[in-house]
């Protein structure tokens, strides 16, 4: 058996200690004794994801794939705009130009869903069972074409005081708040931003859960 | 029998004298006795053309789609207040002023124009639906720089109207500024401001019965 990860630095497994062995990518692989690719890199936005993932899918094919949707806030214009963005003066007063003058929660929810529904379509086309998840709830709750035409809620992974809205609280979500230092909190970094070792498991645990009854 | 066209001002039948009747998409319908449904609009981008055939086609039945795409430069833009707004290159104000000076290079242009392909094709093949993709290339060649998109469309070849069936390669002067010169004679099958004459209207017409024959459709 094949499976196939992508998504951002989640699933990367960015601050994670010994990584390899204790990401979820690892961990869902090894429960079910299968060979893996995870094709995740740090920062990507979700056209990155999506255009990696079609690119992988022309020349590969794999059993199952499970992956991470990011931010709807990040985006691939002419740099990668990222809401929190770091780089040279120039990318960061771009960045910030660009969030302060042209982007909007809509703006980002169109194109979440739209690359979304590029992904579904794909799999479905090839007839590979895709488990999606989504990094955090999207701030825009209202409609579009391409909401309408996604296969329902995702399974949110994250809820961060980052862009937090008013249905935050009640949303469930794989691994709490990113404040919980149980899930998310690195030694390495001192800070509790991405998966530990024990979010992992978690999170590897859900994927587990969801993936054995197809196979 | 039910064909829907979308596209720009050129499936819209701009400049013409009698545009419900000479344009290509009237012209095509009246060849198969078929009902005209037509969505096109003047100045729109590939995101809303994809975005609005989508939507239609998921709630109505047609026999066929055929789709004009339009500028790569074109994109849509989604206010704070939820309206839609398709920005040009040639708009000064903001935030096409900002998103062009800042955000837009060709290859972001044309990267979206593939990915908006890909994306109609794969709608069309799993809903087994048939269609015939036209591209107006009245300004800049689109296959001119290659991009990752542009690699994972595997769908019908596109046909290029001004370039492949107008056979007029556009002005130099007129590729980036849009302006018409003083003294400009327009060709045959082109009216002043690039769109198709009634002749230009028939050369289309023409060819889309030409590939419209080639899916297999009627």
């Amino acid at each position: 058996m094949f499976l196939y990860f992508n998504g951002c630095s989640y699933t990367y497994g960015k601050w994670c200690p010994d990584r390899e062995n204790k990401i979820y990518s690892t961990l869902v692989s090894n429960h079910f004794g299968a060979d893996h690719y995870n094709d995740s890199v740090c920062a990507s936005s979700n056209d990155e994801i999506v255009e990696r993932t079609l690119k992988w899918l022309k020349d590969n094919t794999c059993d199952h794939a499970i992956i991470m949707m990011t931010h709807d806030g990040r985006m691939k214009l002419n740099q990668r705009f990222l809401p929190h963005r770091t780089g040279t003066q120039e990318q960061i007063k771009l960045n910030d130009m660009f969030y302060r003058n042209f982007y909007s929660d809509e703006l980002g929810a169109t194109n979440f869903y739209r690359n979304r529904y590029i992904l579904e379509q794909a799999f479905e086309k090839r007839n590979i069972p895709l488990l999606l998840m989504q990094y955090v709830p999207l701030p825009y709750q209202g409609t579009n074409i391409w909401k309408e035409m996604c296969k329902g809620d995702l399974p949110l992974v994250a809820k961060t005081m980052f862009r937090m809205n008013e249905l935050s609280p009640k949303i469930k979500t794989i691994l709490g708040r990113t404040s919980n230092k149980e899930y998310y909190y690195n030694e390495e970094c001192k800070q509790n931003s991405h998966p530990n070792p024990k979010g992992h498991r978690k999170i590897a645990d859900f994927v587990i859960g969801k993936l054995t009854p197809t196979i | 029998m039910k064909i829907l066209y979308n596209g720009c001002s050129i499936t819209w039948g701009d400049e013409l004298t009698d545009r419900e009747n000479q344009r290509y998409s009237r012209l095509v319908s009246n060849h198969y006795n078929a009902e005209e449904v037509n969505l096109a609009s003047n100045g729109i981008s590939n995101d809303r053309i994809v975005r609005e055939s989508i939507a239609y086609l998921d709630k109505n039945s047609v026999d066929l789609i055929v789709v004009q795409f339009t500028l790569y430069t074109r994109i849509e833009w989604f206010r704070k207040d939820g309206s839609i707004l398709d920005m040009h290159i040639h708009q000064k104000k903001h935030p096409a002023s900002f998103y062009y000076k800042w955000i837009y290079n060709d290859y972001n242009g044309i990267e979206n124009m593939w990915k908006n392909l890909v994306l109609f094709d794969t709608y069309c093949t799993q809903k087994r639906i048939k269609y015939v993709p036209l591209l107006a290339d009245h300004h800049k060649d689109a296959l001119q720089l290659k991009n990752n998109w542009q690699k994972l469309y595997h769908g019908k070849p596109l046909t290029h109207l001004h370039r492949g069936i107008l056979k007029r390669t556009p002005k130099p002067h007129m590729m980036s500024s849009g302006n018409i010169p003083e003294g400009y004679i327009p060709e045959n099958f082109t009216l002043p401001n690039n769109h198709p004459s009634p002749k230009g209207h028939k050369l289309i017409a023409e060819k889309v019965i030409e590939l419209i024959d080639d899916v297999s459709v009627f």
